[in-house]
This record gives structure tokens, C-alpha cells and sequence, in this order.
């Protein structure tokens, strides 16, 4: 029943966030273009990763003769000082890709970024047959962030010389007492994709599982996903969960005998990493900062942000052989959004804050 | 001659002698001022509601949030647990091998008093990881030789733990760092003390605890108060090691609610005025207690004198002390070195093959960012040193010498920067910076930072040079002006030069500060502005550890060479 109205939301969810269909300006957009090679430069704050940062600033600039100056200090930690800026009136943020928590509960409600969607002019960019279910996707009702990335991500890795085919295959597997003290685990206090997990499991097991799962299992906790992997990898701990899908494929890449298990109780979890792009009203540089984002929005940008931060583009249209086949979303399949806007502001904080008094945290 | 009486004097001037007394208090006011902002800042943000840029809402949820949650009082219980644990075993160790480096006769007590320099400089977070790989209940390779030597079933060592959170801490950070507060105050001793104990008959353990002993004794204050705030505020070990173990911290909760989404800028700041009273509290007792002694020991007469003999304690002496700094230095800087190099850092192929590669040093060297942040942190470094030496001469000199009014206050004020973990101490700089007029000016500047490292370093500096100058006689100074020196040329020619070797630690330790901070310049520091340290945060935190590691290699370096300038230029004033 939990599942069904966890399933039940995440469509709603999806509908809410549709886009309508819009067709581009071409002539504007060249406008655009000529305007943006003027002011010569875009500040964009975005993933703090190396290959993200390198392949944006490298390929906008070739093909827009653009600089990007690129800051990566990621959501929580840009967040502060960007407050602390524009209540100064100090407006240096022209773009700002980021993750749910900080889009969500931080730059929309302060009221940061305008509307999106009347600045996607580029014909490639706003043509939404070249979109997943045919619309463009925004992270909240008022369309103000785009959504750009979506992929499902493996929350159970384990170790598959220590545990058989099948051993694990459903969540309530980790509950028998042969697991005690063998899982390694995400720290359930830290918000973000810990705070997705824990919420997910609460939302659709209850508060008894997880209650058992964090205090009779004893699982080792971890914030660190070098030090998680590794001792799965080792053999030290069987079972993670809340497996890093890029640390645990870095070490399947080692040869070392790790797999992921998608358990069959329960919705397999989407989610979007740094996939949301907003535009900083009062922009030093508006006009790079409308280029950058349609161009995000575009083939080239789409393909070249999906690549280098390996997370699943929602575009169609572009090529992702790269990405392993699990992580693309499947037509007929019934998944949770962690990154659906009704899901983070409607269930998924009460119930992280339920977990936490649970907990005694 | 011409007299006036009381009256006529007052009439001609009544508001003079309260201006004059106001202007001669200037300093310790504008000092006070700098020192105090951020401090307003956090205490009347604990009152704050809402987030900047919304409007103002005042209330006391964010103390009653801050202090009822249930795991508040645990994590405060284990940040004394642990500040216990180590402060006072760190300052008798590092008390110890400073004696032994600095005043005996200890074989290749320069090279290994300089491998304390180094451990204090590496990052602390990698050698955590370092330790751990060696120390791992489970796959630690110290513990699997062990087990595999010695037939046990289970590892002798858990890392994660109140006892591997301590062995870190006192191996990086404080043993070190004891090492390097304490050598000044033992090297700027008048060795005809110690003669006269000795030719009365004392022993050289007599003459170390009723004679030597006393005489560090501000330094060791320091040390000791330095190390027990700086345990408090700790948390990237205790992150690191101690959540899987279900230890938490102040600290930790501290900044997890400042980062949190929205952040809870209102609970984490609560959490931190305590802190303050107790800092505050420390410096009241620091102060009382030096109030009532004398620390004189560098006079006017000469003062070299050959090194204690250790006579058969010499051997066993360097060895454990070379023992305990190649534990500090060697095991985690071969590890970042090794990891450097690694595919994968600490990890081998899945048939136990290493495969190593040149690729991250290559992507590191190529990387854009790197040549600027060098060049950053070398301005950086290079200001607050410099700046340093004179503002916190300056600022000791006031407090211990100067008759001004104010100046024992000052002396309080001087130690709050350490009662803020770093990210709320970065945080209020960045509204301090972003919200004051003319300091404005400098947002996004190399200059901001050095302000902000300027204000974090005041602890250990201003109270480092209080100690060198409670050792220099006052008659030396009177000496100078009774020559004709005005006070410019007497502190210059006079003080200065004694105050040498203090004054190059200090330099050494803020250039190195520099180097290694994160948390007080990560939200005052822009692409343009970026340091070294935060370079590897970046790589770390995006999972590029290899290239973190190459960083940090880069850094050690750095600050290697940094180090022998110091002990360089130490040397030429020890001899002359």
C-alpha cells in the first residue's frame, strides 16, 4: 500500500512538472548569441568536478568563444556565500547548477533565479520531442530551475563472493541477523541523497525496518564513500547500502567482485545528481548567462555536462552509450523520484526528521 | 614663570585630558573592535531567525533547537573525553622532546626537531585515511601482519575509536605542535639558571623540574590552552573516524547544521557562545596566573653555554625521539607519496597488484587552477607572515608592556578567534566582510584572506610573542632608552632582535596556516583568490583523492622549504 502511494506520487509529481510544449526563437537566439560574445565572460557556479568543470569551460568557449569562470564549490558550501552576497547587493553569480536540497529549499524560495522558461529560446533546446516523456523538466511548480539530468542509481551494493545470487533481494533481506554488523551504511543524520535513502526506506518500510535496520543490525556507519567502497571491495562488509555508484564501478573496474542488487520490494530510486540549472536574476552577465543555459539545455551542452559528470541527460537526443544500461530510466518501469518536488517538500523531510527522533539523533 | 591654578587649568581645557586618555587607548579600542566583530556577529546571530536577505525575525528557537536536541549532550560529553585524553599526555610528550631537542646534548636534535615542523604541516584529513589503511580492525595492513605474525584471531588496533581518534590527533597535530610552541621558550632560556642549579648540587632531573620547568611555564599555558580549545573545535578526524564508530562531536553537530539545507545559522551559532565563555574563562585564570610570577630569562649578559649532557641517556633519547617523529612524519607522508602515485590511492588491483601511474600528477600539473592557487597561497602566506610579526609584536607588547588602559582586556580578547570552529568563523567573516563599508572593498581580494588569517592565528601568535617577551628583562629596553632611543628605535634595534626566534615561529606557523586552512577561507575565497588547501578540498571532495594527494604532496613540499628558510634564518640569530 506504501508503495503504491509512494508510485502514485512520483507520477503525480512528473505531471506537475511537465513543461509545456515551446517552440524556440531562432533569430532570437542568434540575437543572443551576438549579445553574449559582447559581454565575453559568464560566471557559473557548478559541480565540484574536476571533468565537468574542465569540458564546460573548455567546449562553451570553443564554440561560443565564451570564458566561463567556472567556482565548484558545490550547493551547501556556494549557498552561504551567495546569501551573504546579494544581501550585500553584490550580484556575481550568473549561473548556478546544483543539486535538489540546495535548488529546492534554498535558490527558489529565495527567490534568486527567474523563471527559466522564457529564456530557452534555442530552438534545439526547447523542442521537447527531444525530451524523456516529450516535456521539459523543472525542479518546482513555478518552472524556475530546469531539471537536466535523471538516472537510477543502485542503493545496494554488495560483495558477490560473500553473498549468493538472490541473498539479497529484497530490502527486508537485510533485516535477517546473519547481516548484523556486516552492512556498511550512509550516515541517516546528513540530508541530501543519505537523507533520500533513509526517507525512502521509512516512507516505504516504516518506522519498525528502519528502527531495526540502523539498531539491531549495528551497521558501520560511513560519510566517507572512498573508505565505504573500499571496505565492501576488501570483503570487510558484505553488504552497502547507499552504495556510491561511481566508487563502486571504479573498483568492479579493479576486478574486484562488486555488484549491485536492485531489491524487488520496492520502487527503484531516480535521481539527478548536480541536475538543476537556474539563472541568476540581476546577472553581471545576462546575456552569456541566457547563452549558457540554453546551451545546457541544448544537444552540444546537454551531452557534454552528461558525459563528464556521468549522470543520465533527460535529453533523447544525444548520445549516452557511456552511461551503464541500469542507470537509464525504462519505459513501463515504476520508480520514486528522489529529485520530484513534491516528494522532497512534502514527504521526504518529515519523514527524515521522524527517523531522526527514531534514531535518537 | 607664569602658574595656574587647578581651576584655571580645567577651564582652559576641560575636555583634554579625557581626549588625551581616549587617544592613548586608541590602539587597544581599534585592536578590541577587530577582534570582537566576529564575536558580536555570532552571539547576535544566535538570536537571528531568519536567513540574510529576509526579513528580520529575532527569537530564542535557535538556542532551545540548539540545546534540546537529544545527541547535544553526548557529542558535548565526547568532546571533553577527548580533549582529555590527549592534551595533557600531548603536552608532557611534546614538553619532554622539546627539553631533549632543544637543551641537550640529544644526536640530530635540529633534523628531528625540523621532522616536527613537517608533521605539523601535513594535512590532517589524509593522514587520517593514511592511519586508517594501516589500522583498519579489518584490513588495516599493520593489523593483518600482526594477526598473521602472531596467530591472533582479532586485530589488535581499531582505528575507529576514542584511542585511534586521539593516536591521530596527538601523531599530526598536537605532539607537534607542543614540540613547536614550547622550542622557543626552552631555546631563549638563560643557561646560567640551569649552571647554578647544577652547581649546587641538583640533578638534571632536579634542574629540569625546579628550574626549567617553571620558567616555560607561559609557553606551556599556551601550549596547554591552545590544545585543549583547538581539541574542542577538531572535527575533521572525528568525521572521518569517529562517526562509523558512533562517535559524535560538538563540532560535528556544529557544522552540520550550518550546512544544512535551508541552514540553521541560528542553533549552530548558539552552540558556539559557550564556547566563548569558556574560552574567555581560560584566559581570565592564563592571565591571573601570570600576573603573580616573573619569566625573565634572557637578560643583558651573555648567554651561550653547551648543551646538557644526557651522558648514557643520549642513545635511548634519540631513538625514542626519532621514533616518535617518524611516526608523526614518515608513515603518513610515504603514504600520501605512495598514494600520489597509485591508480587508486591505498588500493591495489583485485589480484593484488599495484598499478602505478603518472597521470595524476600529470592532470594536476596541466590543471589551470594549480599554477594560480601556488601563486595565491604564496601571497597569502607570505602577508600574514609578515604582517604577523608586526601586529602581534605589537599587540604583546601593548598588553605586557605599555601602561595603556584597556590592555589587560585585550589580552582576554586576543584568544576568541579560537573559540569558533571554522566554518562559522568563515561565515561571519564573509558577512563581516560583505556588510561593513570600505572592508567591502576588499571582498574577493587576496587581502580578505589575509585579514581572516590575520584575526585566526591572533591566538597563538600574540600569546607566542607574549612569552618571548615576558623572557627579555625590562632593563634591557630601559638600557635603550636611557641611551637616547626613542621607543621606534628601542623596539627595533632591541626588542626586535631578541624576540627573533620567536618572531620567525610565529612567521613559520602563520606561512604554514596559510598553507593548510580550509574552513576559515572557504567562503571568502573566489576562483581568483583560490589556495592550495582548497584545491585539495575540491579534488577530495569530488573524489579525485589521487589528485588530492598530489596537492598535498606539492604542499608538504612547500612547506618543507618554508621550514628550512625559518630554521635558516633562526639559526643566524641563535648565533649571533
Amino acid at each position: 500500500m506504501r508503495r503504491a502511494r509512494t508510485a502514485i506520487a512520483a507520477a503525480l509529481g512528473l505531471l506537475l512538472l511537465a513543461g509545456p510544449a515551446e517552440a524556440g526563437d531562432a533569430a532570437a537566439f542568434q540575437a543572443l548569441v551576438k549579445a553574449a560574445q559582447q559581454e565575453g565572460s559568464v560566471v557559473l557556479d557548478g559541480p565540484p568536478l574536476d571533468k565537468v568543470r574542465e569540458a564546460v569551460t573548455r567546449q562553451f568557449a570553443k564554440t561560443y568563444g565564451i570564458t566561463v569562470t567556472y567556482i565548484s564549490s558545490g550547493g551547501p558550501k556556494s549557498a552561504p556565500r551567495i546569501r551573504a552576497e546579494r544581501a550585500a547587493e553584490r550580484y556575481l553569480l550568473d549561473v548556478f547548477v546544483t543539486g535538489a536540497d540546495t535548488a529546492i529549499f534554498t535558490v527558489v524560495p529565495s527567490g534568486w533565479v527567474d523563471p527559466i522558461e522564457p529564456a530557452l529560446i534555442d530552438p534545439l533546446a526547447t523542442d521537447p520531442a527531444r525530451w524523456r516523456d516529450g516535456h521539459l523538466w523543472f525542479a518546482d511548480p513555478g518552472h524556475e530551475m530546469l531539471r537536466l539530468t535523471a538516472y537510477v542509481t543502485p542503493v545496494v551494493a554488495v560483495n558477490s563472493k560473500l553473498v549468493k545470487p538472490g541473498e539479497v533481494g529484497r530490502f527486508t533481506d537485510l533485516l535477517d541477523p546473519k547481516w548484523r554488523g556486516k552492512i556498511i551504511a550512509k550516515d541517516p543524520t546528513v540530508t541530501g541523497t543519505s537523507g533520500s535513502l533513509i526517507s525512502y526506506l521509512y516512507l516505504t518500510f516504516g518506522g519498525d525496518y528502519v528502527a531495526k535496520l540502523y539498531k539491531e543490525q549495528k551497521p558501520f556507519i560511513s560519510r566517507n564513500s572512498r573508505q565505504a567502497s573500499q571496505a565492501l571491495a576488501n570483503g570487510n562488509y558484505p553488504i552497502w547500502l547507499g552504495a556510491d555508484m561511481h566508487e563502486t564501478l571504479h573498483f568492479r573496474q579493479l576486478g574486484y567482485p562488486v555488484a549491485f542488487v536492485f531489491p524487488s520490494d520496492g520502487p527503484r530510486i531516480v535521481s539527478g545528481g548536480w541536475g538543476f540549472v537556474g539563472l541568476m536574476n540581476k546577472a553581471p552577465h545576462p546575456n552569456a548567462a541566457k547563452l549558457l543555459v540554453n546551451w545546457l539545455a541544448g544537444p552540444e551542452g546537454a551531452a557534454t555536462y552528461a558525459k563528464a559528470a556521468e549522470f543520465v541527460s533527460l535529453r533523447t537526443d544525444i548520445d549516452q552509450d557511456w552511461a551503464e544500461d541500469f542507470t537509464k530510466l525504462k519505459p513501463g518501469e515504476t520508480y520514486l523520484d528522489t529529485y520530484d518536488y513534491k516528494f522532497i517538500t512534502e514527504q521526504r523531510d518529515a519523514a527524515f526528521q521522524r527517523v531522526q527522533k527514531l534514531l535518537g539523533l | 614663570m607664569v602658574t595656574y591654578s587647578a581651576a584655571q587649568r580645567s577651564s582652559q581645557a576641560p575636555f583634554a585630558p579625557q581626549l588625551t586618555a581616549l587617544l592613548r587607548c586608541l590602539p587597544v579600542i581599534l585592536i578590541s573592535i577587530v577582534a570582537l566583530a566576529p564575536v558580536a556577529i555570532i552571539l547576535v546571530s544566535s538570536f537571528r531567525l531568519s536567513l540574510p536577505g529576509q526579513p528580520t525575525k529575532w527569537g530564542f528557537d535557535g538556542w532551545i533547537a540548539a540545546f534540546s536536541s537529544p545527541s547535544i549532550w553526548d557529542a558535548i560529553a565526547n568532546t571533553f573525553i577527548l580533549a582529555a585524553m590527549r592534551v595533557p599526555i600531548s603536552v608532557v610528550i611534546g614538553c619532554l622532546l622539546a627539553w631533549l631537542l632543544i637543551r641537550t646534548n640529544l644526536r640530530w636534535r635540529r633534523h628531528i626537531e625540523f621532522l616536527f615542523w613537517i608533521a605539523f604541516f601535513l594535512p590532517t584529513l589524509p593522514m587520517a585515511m593514511a592511519w586508517a589503511l594501516l589500522l583498519d580492525p579489518h584490513s588495516g595492513w599493520v593489523n593483518l601482519a600482526l594477526m598473521k605474525l602472531l596467530g591472533l584471531e582479532e586485530a589488535p588496533f581499531n582505528i575507529f575509536s576514542y584511542l585511534g581518534i586521539t593516536w591521530v590527533h596527538m601523531t599530526a597535530t598536537t605532539v607537534p605542535v607542543m614540540v613547536i610552541l614550547l622550542g622557543p621558550a626552552f631555546r631563549g632560556l638563560d643557561p646560567a639558571m640551569e649552571e647554578s642549579a647544577r652547581m649546587s648540587g641538583a640533578s638534571r632531573l632536579e634542574s629540569l623540574r625546579l628550574i626549567t620547568l617553571p620558567l616555560v611555564t607561559p609557553a606551556l599555558m599556551v601550549a596547554a590552552v591552545a590544545g585543549f580549545i583547538r581539541s574542542l573545535e577538531a572535527f575533521e578526524v572525528e568525521l572521518y573516524l569517529g562517526v562509523p564508530a558512533g562517535i559524535r562531536v560538538y563540532s560535528t553537530k556544529i557544522q552540520e547544521l550550518a550546512v544544512w539545507e535551508p541552514p540553521r545559522y541560528a542553533p549552530s551559532m548558539a552552540m558556539s557562545v559557550p564556547f566563548v565563555a569558556l574560552l574567555f574563562l581560560l584566559a581570565i585564570l592564563y592571565q591571573r596566573f601570570l600576573a603573580t610570577r616573573s619569566f625573565t630569562t634572557v637578560s643583558g649578559k651573555g648567554s651561550a653555554s653547551p648543551p646538557i649532557d644526557l651522558g648514557a641517556w643520549r642513545w635511548p633519547a634519540t631513538i625514542l625521539c626519532g621514533a616518535v617523529a617518524a611516526l608523526a612524519v614518515l608513515v603518513p607522508t610515504a603514504t600520501l607519496l605512495f598514494g600520489s602515485f597509485m591508480e587508486v590511492f591505498g588500493v591495489t588491483r583485485a589480484d593484488g597488484s599495484f598499478l602505478f601511474t603518472l597521470s595524476h600528477w600529470r592532470a594536476v600539473l596541466h590543471d589551470s587552477l594549480f599554477a594560480s592557487s601556488v601563486v595565491n597561497t604564496l601571497e597569502i602566506g607570505l602577508g600574514t607572515a609578515v604582517l604577523a610579526v608586526l601586529i602581534y609584536s605589537t599587540i604583546a607588547y601593548i598588553i605586557l608592556r605599555s601602561r595603556l588602559g584597556g590592555r589587560k582586556f585585550l589580552g582576554l580578547v586576543t584568544w576568541l578567534p579560537w573559540a569558533f570552529p571554522g566554518i562559522l568563523l568563515s561565515l561571519s567573516f564573509l558577512w563581516l566582510f560583505l556588510g561593513t563599508p570600505v572592508l567591502n572593498l576588499l571582498y574577493g581580494s587576496l587581502a580578505s584572506l589575509v585579514l581572516a588569517m590575520l584575526f585566526k592565528e591572533m591566538p597563538v601568535g600574540v600569546n607566542l610573542m607574549r612569552s618571548g617577551l615576558l623572557q627579555i628583562a625590562v632593563e634591557l629596553e630601559e638600557a635603550g632608552k636611557m641611551s637616547g632611543a626613542d621607543w621606534w628605535q628601542t623596539y627595533r634595534m632591541v626588542l626586535l632582535p631578541l624576540l627573533a626566534p620567536t618572531a620567525i615561529t610565529v612567521a613559520t606557523l602563520a606561512f604554514i596556516s596559510c598553507v593548510k586552512d580550509i574552513s576559515t577561507m572557504i567562503l571568502l575565497s573566489t576562483p581568483d583568490t583560490r589556495p592550495l588547501s582548497l584545491l585539495v578540498l575540491d579534488y577530495t571532495s569530488n573524489g579525485s583523492i589521487e589528485n588530492g594527494a598530489v596537492v598535498g604532496v606539492i604542499s608538504a613540499a612547500l612547506a618543507v622549504g618554508v621550514a628550512l628558510l625559518g630554521r635558516r634564518i633562526g639559526s643566524r640569530f641563535a648565533r649571533s
